[in-house]
C-alpha cells in the first residue's frame, strides 16, 4: 500500500476551528478550543468542560443555506458532517461528474442522539427525530448533498470508528469498488455521551491532561473530519500525502478498558508500520489516541514501548486541544496528520507537566516548526477492544 | 475467488437456529411485531457470562458460537457486523435513566452496551480473538456493507475464515417510535441475528458460495450489468428471495418483471422488517442450495424447478437496493 493512495484534500469542523485553516491556526497558535459548556442544553453545565463546535445548529443550517423547511431533518452530526466532507470534496477539485466513481466512508459512534434526546418521550413533536437516529443517517446526507450516488456506507466502532473508515476506503479504491473516497467520522456533543462517560467516571472536570501523571480523564468535544483518498495512479489534481499503512486488532480485553500490556494497540501499531514498509526510525511524530483516562494513556504508553523500545518517537495528543471526539477522533486526527507532514509541524501536548512514573516516557510538550515531517502514525482506539492505527507518509 | 459459506445459522422469530429442520412449521405473528424465538441459552453460554448480557448481545454470541463449531472454526481471521439499529434496548434503558432521573446518578451498564460495536467487541473477547473486528451501520444496506468488507479481505490474502453477521432487535419502544414513520406503515416490524462462517477454502464438494454482493443507492439499477460482472445472465438466476413487505410489495415490481422465469420466494411475512432482514434472506438462500428444497409457505411465484443452482436475494428500501448472489 505504500504508495498507492494519496490523500489529496481535507475538511474538518471542531472545536479550534471551522475549517482546515481556521484548525491549522488553532495548533500553531496552541489555542485549545476546550471551555465551560456553551452549546450542549444540560444540567451539567458549569460542572464539565467540552470541545464544542461554537455555532448553534441554526447558525450552522444558516451557513449550509439549507432551507427552513427543511430544518426539521438535521440533526447536529449531520450538519458537522456535511460541512466538513464538503470542505474536503471542494479542497480535492474533484468533479464528480467525470465518470469516475466517489465514495463516501463515514463513522459515527450515536448517530442522531443529539436530536432523539430532546424529543424521545414527548408527545406532540416532529417524528423526524425518529428518521434521523441512525447512524446511517448523517452518511445519507452528506451524500445527498454533496450528490454522491456510489458506494456509502457507516461504521460505528466507538472511538476507532473513523480510522476503520479510512481504511475501508483504502481497500474499496485498491479493488476498484470505487475510485476515490471521502472518508472520515463525525460525532456531535449530546447528553447521552456527556451522562455515559460521566457514569464511567472518566471525566476530567478540569482541562485533560493526556499522558501526564496526574490525568483525571478526558473531556469531550464534537467534530467532523473527512480525508479524500484517491489512487495514485489515477494522478490526483491535488497531492498532499501518501496514506502508507493501516491496521485493526482487536484488544479482547475488557469491554471497556483496555489492557495493561496494550496488546491491541501493539498489534495495530505494528502492523500498520509493517503494512507501510517504513523502519520504525522512520516515523517522526505520533498522534497519539492519548485520551487522558488513566487506562487509556497507560496502556497505549506501555505497547509504545513495546514498539519503539528507549526509541519512543516525538508524541502528541491533540485531544488536549479538541477533547475526544469519538467517532470523528481519528477523522480529525488524520487532518492534523496531514498537516504536520505538509507544514513540517508537531503539536504539543498541552497541560502537561508530569511524567508517568510508571511508563518515564514524555510527550511532546513545546511547538516545533520548520521541521522535515516524513512519516506520521495516528493511533484511535475504543470501547469494545477496537484499536486502529494509521500511517500518513510524505510523497 | 471463491468464498464459500461454512456454516450458516439464524435466530429468528421462527425455529430456524440450531435445528436439522428447515421452516416445515411456520410459528404465526402474536402481536403488533415480530420478536426473535429465544434459544435455550445456557445450551451456548455458560450461565456466569448470560446473566450480564442483553438479549442482542446473547443471540449474537449463541448464533455466532454454532456458526464457529458446525464450521470447526476456532478463532476467525475477522469478525464483521452489520446492525442498523445496534442496541436499542440499553440505548432507550441509558436514555430513560438520562431523562427520568434528569441527567443524575446514572449506572453505566446501559451505555456500556449500548454501543453499535458491543456484539462484535463481545463475540471478539469471548473467543480472545485479537483479530479485524468490525461493525456497519448503514440502515438496509448494514449487512451487505459488512459481507463485501469480507470480500475485500479474501481479496487481499488477509483471511481464510470470517465471520459475519446481520443482527438488529426490537421491543415495545423502539416498535412505538418506528411505527410513526411513514415507512412502517402497514409493514410488520421484526428481528434477528444471522450469522456466516465464509471461507475461502472449499473443503468439501457441493459448498454453497457467496458469488457476488453489491448496493445501489439510487432507483435507476441495472441488473443485467450487475449480473454481466458475475458472467451470469437473467435466466440463470433460478429462484429469487425478495425483501417483500406484502404480496403486491411496489417496491418489488420491477424485479418481478426482470425475472419472469425465476421462482420468487418472500420472508419478510414470517420475520419481520428490519434493517439487517437480508441477512435471513442469505441464510433462507444458503439452506435453499444446501438442502435442496424450497419451505413452501414462503413461495410467491412456483414454476416447478427442481435444480436451483443460483439465487439472487433482493432487497429494496427507499430506492436503496442490495443484491447478495448466491451460488452451487
Amino acid at each position: 500500500m505504500h504508495n498507492e493512495i494519496i490523500v489529496s484534500a481535507t475538511g474538518i469542523i471542531c472545536a479550534i476551528g471551522n475549517n482546515t485553516a481556521d484548525c491549522l491556526d488553532s495548533l500553531l497558535t496552541e489555542k485549545s478550543g476546550i471551555d465551560d459548556i456553551q452549546i450542549l442544553d444540560t444540567v451539567h453545565k458549569g460542572e464539565f468542560k467540552l470541545g464544542e463546535v461554537k455555532m448553534t445548529n441554526i447558525e450552522l443550517m444558516e451557513f449550509l443555506k439549507i432551507p427552513k423547511e427543511e430544518y426539521s431533518k438535521y440533526t447536529r452530526t449531520s450538519l458537522l458532517a456535511i460541512i466538513a466532507a464538503k470542505e474536503a470534496l471542494e479542497n480535492s477539485l474533484i468533479d464528480l461528474n467525470d465518470g469516475l466513481k466517489t465514495g463516501i466512508v463515514s463513522a459515527t459512534t450515536v448517530g442522531g442522539m443529539d436530536k432523539t434526546e430532546n424529543n424521545y418521550l414527548k408527545e406532540g413533536v416532529d417524528n423526524d427525530y425518529i428518521l434521523s437516529h441512525s447512524c446511517g443517517d448523517s452518511t445519507e446526507k452528506i451524500a445527498e448533498f454533496l450528490g454522491i450516488t456510489d458506494y456509502r456506507t457507516t461504521i460505528s466502532t466507538a472511538c476507532s470508528s473513523a480510522a476503520n473508515a479510512i481504511m475501508l476506503g483504502a481497500n474499496l479504491i485498491e479493488h476498484g469498488i470505487v475510485d476515490r473516497a471521502i472518508v472520515g467520522g463525525v460525532d456531535s456533543l449530546s447528553k447521552f455521551t456527556l451522562n455515559g462517560f460521566n457514569s464511567l467516571m472518566i471525566l476530567d472536570r478540569e482541562f485533560c491532561k493526556p499522558f501526564d501523571e496526574n490525568r483525571k480523564g478526558l473531556n469531550l468535544g464534537e467534530a467532523a473530519g473527512f480525508i479524500v483518498l484517491e489512487k495514485a495512479e489515477n494522478n490526483p489534481k491535488n497531492n498532499l500525502c501518501f496514506l502508507s499503512g493501516f491496521a485493526n486488532a482487536n484488544d479482547a480485553f475488557h469491554e471497556t478498558a483496555s489492557s495493561p500490556n496494550g496488546l491491541g494497540a501493539y498489534t495495530a501499531m505494528q502492523k500498520a508500520i509493517e503494512m507501510s514498509g517504513k523502519k520504525l526510525e522512520d516515523i517522526d511524530y505520533v498522534n497519539v489516541h492519548g485520551t487522558g483516562t488513566a487506562n487509556n494513556d497507560l496502556s497505549e504508553g506501555v505497547a509504545m514501548k513495546r514498539i519503539f523500545g528507549d526509541n519512543i518517537p516525538k508524541f502528541s495528543s491533540t485531544k488536549s486541544y479538541t477533547g475526544h471526539t469519538l467517532a470523528a477522533a481519528a477523522g480529525i486526527e488524520a487532518v492534523f496528520s496531514v498537516l504536520a507532514i505538509q507544514n513540517g509541524v508537531i503539536y504539543p501536548n498541552l497541560n502537561f507537566t508530569d511524567t508517568i512514573v510508571e511508563l518515564g516516557i514524555k510527550p511532546q510538550t513545546k511547538l516545533e516548526i520548520g521541521k522535515t515531517i516524513n512519516t506520521v502514525l495516528s493511533n484511535s482506539f475504543g470501547f469494545g477492544g477496537n484499536s486502529s492505527s494509521l500511517i500518513f507518509s510524505k510523497i | 475467488m471463491a468464498i464459500y459459506i461454512k456454516s450458516c445459522e439464524s435466530i429468528s422469530p421462527q425455529n430456524t437456529f440450531d435445528t436439522e429442520d428447515f421452516l416445515s412449521e411456520i410459528i404465526p405473528l402474536e402481536k403488533d411485531y415480530y420478536s426473535c424465538l429465544l434459544p435455550v441459552y445456557k445450551d451456548y453460554i455458560s450461565p456466569k457470562l448470560l446473566r450480564r448480557m442483553s438479549i442482542i448481545v446473547r443471540n449474537g454470541v449463541a448464533a455466532s458460537n454454532v456458526c464457529l463449531a458446525k464450521a470447526r472454526v476456532e478463532n476467525p481471521d475477522a469478525i464483521i457486523l452489520g446492525t442498523g439499529l445496534g442496541c436499542v434496548t440499553d440505548t432507550a434503558k441509558f436514555l430513560n435513566q438520562l431523562i427520568v432521573d434528569n441527567e443524575q446518578l446514572l449506572n453505566p451498564t446501559a451505555f456500556i452496551q449500548s454501543t453499535h460495536n458491543t456484539v462484535s467487541g463481545k463475540i471478539a473477547l469471548l473467543l480472545s480473538c485479537h483479530n479485524y473486528n468490525m461493525t456497519y451501520s448503514q440502515k438496509s444496506t448494514s449487512f451487505e456493507s459488512a459481507l463485501i468488507d469480507a470480500q475485500l479481505k479474501f481479496w487481499n490474502n488477509e483471511a481464510k475464515n470470517i465471520l459475519v453477521g446481520g443482527i438488529d432487535e426490537i421491543n415495545d419502544q423502539s416498535y412505538n417510535l418506528i411505527s410513526k414513520t411513514p415507512c412502517a406503515k402497514n409493514v410488520v416490524q421484526g428481528e434477528g441475528a444471522s450469522f456466516f462462517l465464509l471461507s475461502n477454502d472449499k473443503e468439501e464438494e457441493g459448498a454453497v458460495r457467496l458469488t457476488g454482493v453489491e448496493t445501489v443507492n439510487n432507483s435507476d439499477i441495472n441488473i443485467n450489468g450487475i449480473l454481466k460482472k458475475y458472467d451470469l445472465k437473467v435466466d440463470d438466476i433460478d429462484l429469487i428471495i425478495g425483501g417483500d413487505n406484502s404480496e403486491n410489495d411496489n417496491n418489488y415490481k420491477s424485479i418481478k418483471e426482470i425475472f419472469t422465469n425465476s421462482i420468487y420466494l418472500r420472508y419478510k411475512n414470517i420475520i419481520g422488517e428490519y434493517d439487517t432482514a437480508s441477512a435471513f434472506g442469505m441464510w433462507l438462500g444458503a439452506k435453499i442450495l444446501e438442502t435442496k428444497t424450497i419451505p413452501k409457505e414462503l413461495v410467491l411465484k412456483d414454476l416447478g424447478k427442481k435444480d436451483i443452482k443460483n439465487i439472487l436475494v433482493y432487497n429494496n428500501k427507499s430506492n436503496i437496493h442490495s443484491i447478495i448472489l448466491l451460488s452451487i
